[in-house]
């Protein structure tokens, strides 16, 4: 199961990343053509043209990723492909160590005998203020809930603000009075803390940082490189409110709506998950690049294919509507208080009862399900009754969301 | 939906409502429109689908 | 949205891949889709999957931004590196490879570019920012240049002086005709646009059944919609006709709309020939303002480079775009040319037929489709 010691054996132990292949648009893509009449799986004698450019193309996927941008461009932000190359090619490289490589949502690590997770997080969403909160109890939901997956109980938060000179203190006073408020709803206390005030023109208004400190106290280690044939797949609620709503409140289009973001403190509910079972792989929350890059990772690190069901993904009709205008798709789109959770098939039914009888868990949904093949890949039936593969992000149709 | 002054109107469309141009289109309250980039350029009938 | 769910039934869908399976028999079929929205379409609901091996759908060059040429991309960035300028576009343009870059790249070098859903983002930009000068970056075949065209009367109307559009609309006949005519075609019908032929209506269609005897059926969007006219074009090859037929009669009518026509010819006109990526240079392909909209027109207000770039000279884009050339007969598939650096337009866009083979061609649609399949 997963009990493991912190010492050493990890159950798979995450290989370098594929190479991330960038193209195109946030329309996403894409099936297979019927160009394969020639290629059926097992051994085939001799060589065709076909097969030697598929192993041509399959080496240079295996390369590791390298960084060929020479500028910083809105898609390293985005959370999806742009990103991953940038973590794993830059930070990575120069970081390295056996923590880091992990590359969760939060690092765990020894601190004598206790084992401690701890993250942090930037905040530049734009506007500041928008339906369902602001970029102060983003900040605070936001690394409670990087704490949270990680198994963690969140306790001890800092906070940087950048702000920009001319900034009104009235808006700052709005953000903070909302961060404690979201601390308080958390269980966490903001311990810690710095300031910095850039001139007029170098700053949007105000930036956040956040760091954040939990205890892990339950014999698990969660890790998207866990995931197991068979497992089920859940996610917490309805998708992709937040992005949208982001989206909406920036006034650019001619919409009008209710949604309003979804941000929430996850760390009750992913309690309640593992107080019914410990037989829970990995949890992340969806945030940038949402629920599908969240899936994509999980699939690379755990060298897996992941088959979700269309019909199953709770999405509220607004945001599915909105997406349709918009060209997105949802499954690309944030959210700030939805988490997937890789659980084991015996389980999934016991950790969809806790999770639905949890505040912000009640639409909870087993989207599909983990199989052996093929690896790396996530797969959609859709509701129509066709396939399509459901790629991390690429570009950045929304920048600026959190 | 509604229509406004200038040849725009409010339609309703998955939940939400927006404004677009019925210039191009003789549409009344009920229709249904066919939108592209904020520019109604049919009105649809319901379909005759019953393969 | 009830109203398009009826339109997404799986078992209407079963319904029709039987049929379809029942006509096409056992000769293989290419089967062209020439509207970028119907390749969207089927991607994303997989409705290959639906099909038998032996139908083939070859996507054609209806993606609007696939075509636009290498030039023209370094125009649109000589157009925002301008001072006080900022570019709008969509944001499916903001990757495409010019000389120098996307305007992603440009972006980030500093040229203030932003990414806007409609003509009309745009035109509200220019009348919340009187002291800049906005240029909307106006790509889509006839199926966006109505949006395009109401935007720039009503920025006249207003009496706006600080808008002006960069028109690269193209229309969709010339580009059917220029694949009906290249040598290597083997493509058995067409799928024929939906929501430009709103606009055209069918009769411009007719020249296809009548001189090149191939059948051409306008289909809708939704799912079931493509399917039909597939079926509808397979029928026609077994009874040995070729027609234009209308798939998508709630929207479309012969006649098409003559208004937006009007209109549309009332703000452009045709340009004697335009450069398609792929595609080399079409007669009347494109449009572009009159004379009496000289004030809206980015090409006359800013002087351009206006350089013709040709295409790589190891690009093949144009034959794969044709059907002609599977991705990986392209002598650049996968080592010059890769999603992450694309040298044409079917590597660039992701509904591309090479960067979807690059990324997934490894996967026989036996495996995927039993993939899939969720476990319960």
């Amino acid at each position: 199961m997963d009990i493991t010691d912190d010492d050493g054996k990890r159950l798979n132990r995450p290989q370098r990343r594929d190479i991330q292949t960038e193209s195109i648009s946030f329309v996403p893509p894409l099936i297979v053509p019927e160009y394969n009449d020639a290629a059926k799986p097992g051994p085939r004698a001799g060589s065709t043209l076909q097969e030697q450019v598929l192993a041509r193309t399959e080496r240079a996927r295996m390369r590791a990723p390298v960084l060929k941008d020479d500028l910083i461009t809105l898609a390293h932000g985005a959370g999806g492909k742009a990103t991953h190359t940038l973590i794993e090619a830059l930070f990575l490289e120069h970081f390295r160590n056996s923590i880091l490589e992990q590359l969760e949502d939060q690092a765990v690590c020894a601190l004598g005998d206790a084992r401690v997770a701890f993250t942090t997080d930037s905040y530049v969403v734009s506007p500041l203020f928008f339906p369902g909160g602001n970029i102060g109890d983003l900040a605070v939901n936001g690394t409670v809930n990087d704490l949270a997956v990680g198994g963690a109980r969140p306790l001890y938060l800092s906070v940087g603000f950048v702000l920009e000179e001319g900034f009104p203190v009235c808006d700052l006073r709005r953000i903070v009075a909302s961060m404690q408020l979201a601390a308080a709803a958390a269980g966490v206390q903001i311990v810690t803390g710095d300031t910095k005030v850039v001139q007029k023109g170098k700053g949007d208004g105000c930036y956040i940082n956040t760091a954040g400190l939990g205890l892990i106290e339950r014999p698990i280690r969660l890790s998207a490189a866990n995931a197991q044939p068979g497992d089920a797949v859940i996610v917490s609620g309805p998708i992709g409110e937040h992005g949208i709503t982001i989206m909406l409140a920036r006034g650019e289009l001619e919409l009008e709506s209710d949604i309003v973001s979804d941000t929430a403190p996850l760390a009750t509910l992913v309690s309640r998950l593992l107080d019914a079972t410990l037989e829970v792989r990995s949890i992340r929350d969806a945030t940038r690049g949402g629920v599908a890059t969240v899936l994509n990772e999980v699939a690379k690190a755990s060298r897996v294919g992941i088959a979700i069901d269309e019909t199953r993904v709770p999405v509220r009709e607004e945001v599915a509507g909105a997406c349709e205008l918009l060209g997105i798709d949802p499954l690309h789109v944030a959210c700030e208080g939805r988490f997937v959770a890789v659980v084991s098939a015996a389980a999934a039914d016991k950790a969809l009862a806790a999770i639905h009888g949890s505040r912000y868990g009640s639409k909870a949904a087993i989207i599909g399900w983990i199989k052996a093949e093929p690896t790396g890949l996530v797969l959609l039936k859709t509701q129509f009754g066709g396939t399509r593969i459901v790629d991390m992000l690429i570009g950045d149709p929304l920048p600026r969301i959190c | 939906m509604e229509v406004l002054a200038d040849n725009l109107a409010r339609i309703e469309r998955g939940g939400r409502t927006e404004i677009v141009s019925i210039a191009l289109v003789d549409a009344s309250v009920g229709d249904r429109l066919l939108v592209h980039a904020g520019e109604a350029s049919a009105r649809v009938e319901r379909s005759e689908h019953s393969a | 949205m009830k109203f398009v769910d009826e339109f997404r039934s799986e078992a209407m869908a079963q319904r029709l891949a039987a049929q379809i399976a029942r006509v096409a028999g056992q000769r293989s079929y290419q089967i062209m889709e020439v509207c970028g929205g119907h390749t969207h379409t089927i991607y994303k609901h997989g409705l290959e999957y639906h099909l038998p091996d032996n139908v083939t759908l070859v996507h054609g060059p209806g993606c609007p931004v696939c075509v636009i040429p290498t030039g023209r991309l370094d125009d649109a960035i000589a157009i925002a590196e301008q001072h006080n300028v900022i570019l709008t576009s969509f944001g499916d343009m903001m990757r495409v490879p010019g000389s120098r870059g996307s305007l992603l790249d440009a972006k980030a070098r500093g040229a203030d570019i932003r990414v806007v859903y409609s003509p009309l983002d745009a035109l509200n930009l220019a009348r919340r920012n009187p002291a800049r000068h906005i240029v909307f970056f106006a790509i889509g075949f006839e199926t966006t240049a109505p949006s395009t065209v109401m935007t720039l009367l009503r920025a006249r109307t207003e009496g706006l002086r600080n808008f002006s559009v960069f028109c690269n609309h193209v229309t969709i006949i010339p580009a059917i005709k220029a694949i009906l005519d290249s040598p290597d075609l083997r493509l058995d019908g067409f799928v024929g646009p939906g929501h430009v032929s709103t606009v055209i209506g069918c009769r411009p269609y007719e020249f296809v059944a009548r001189a090149y005897h191939k059948p051409i059926v306008v289909a809708g969007f939704e799912p079931l919609d493509i399917l039909q006219a597939i079926y509808m074009i397979l029928k026609q090859i077994a009874e040995g006709r070729a027609e234009v037929e209308n798939q998508y009669t709630r929207a479309v009518t012969r006649e098409g709309n003559p208004r937006a026509r009007q209109v549309l010819n009332e703000v452009m006109e045709p340009r004697a020939s335009f450069e398609w990526r792929g595609l080399g240079s079409i007669a009347h392909s494109a449009l572009k303002l009159r004379d009496s909209f000289a004030a809206y027109d980015a090409e006359q207000q800013f002087s351009l480079p206006g350089i013709r770039v040709a295409d790589p000279k190891a690009c093949q884009c144009g034959e794969v775009l044709k059907g002609v050339l599977k991705p990986w007969e392209c002598k650049v598939f996968g080592t010059a040319c890769t999603p992450e650096t694309p040298i044409g337009s079917c590597m660039v866009s992701s509904e591309g037929a090479c960067a979807a083979y690059y990324n997934y061609g490894r996967f026989t649609k036996e495996q995927l489709r039993s993939s899939a399949r969720p476990s319960s």
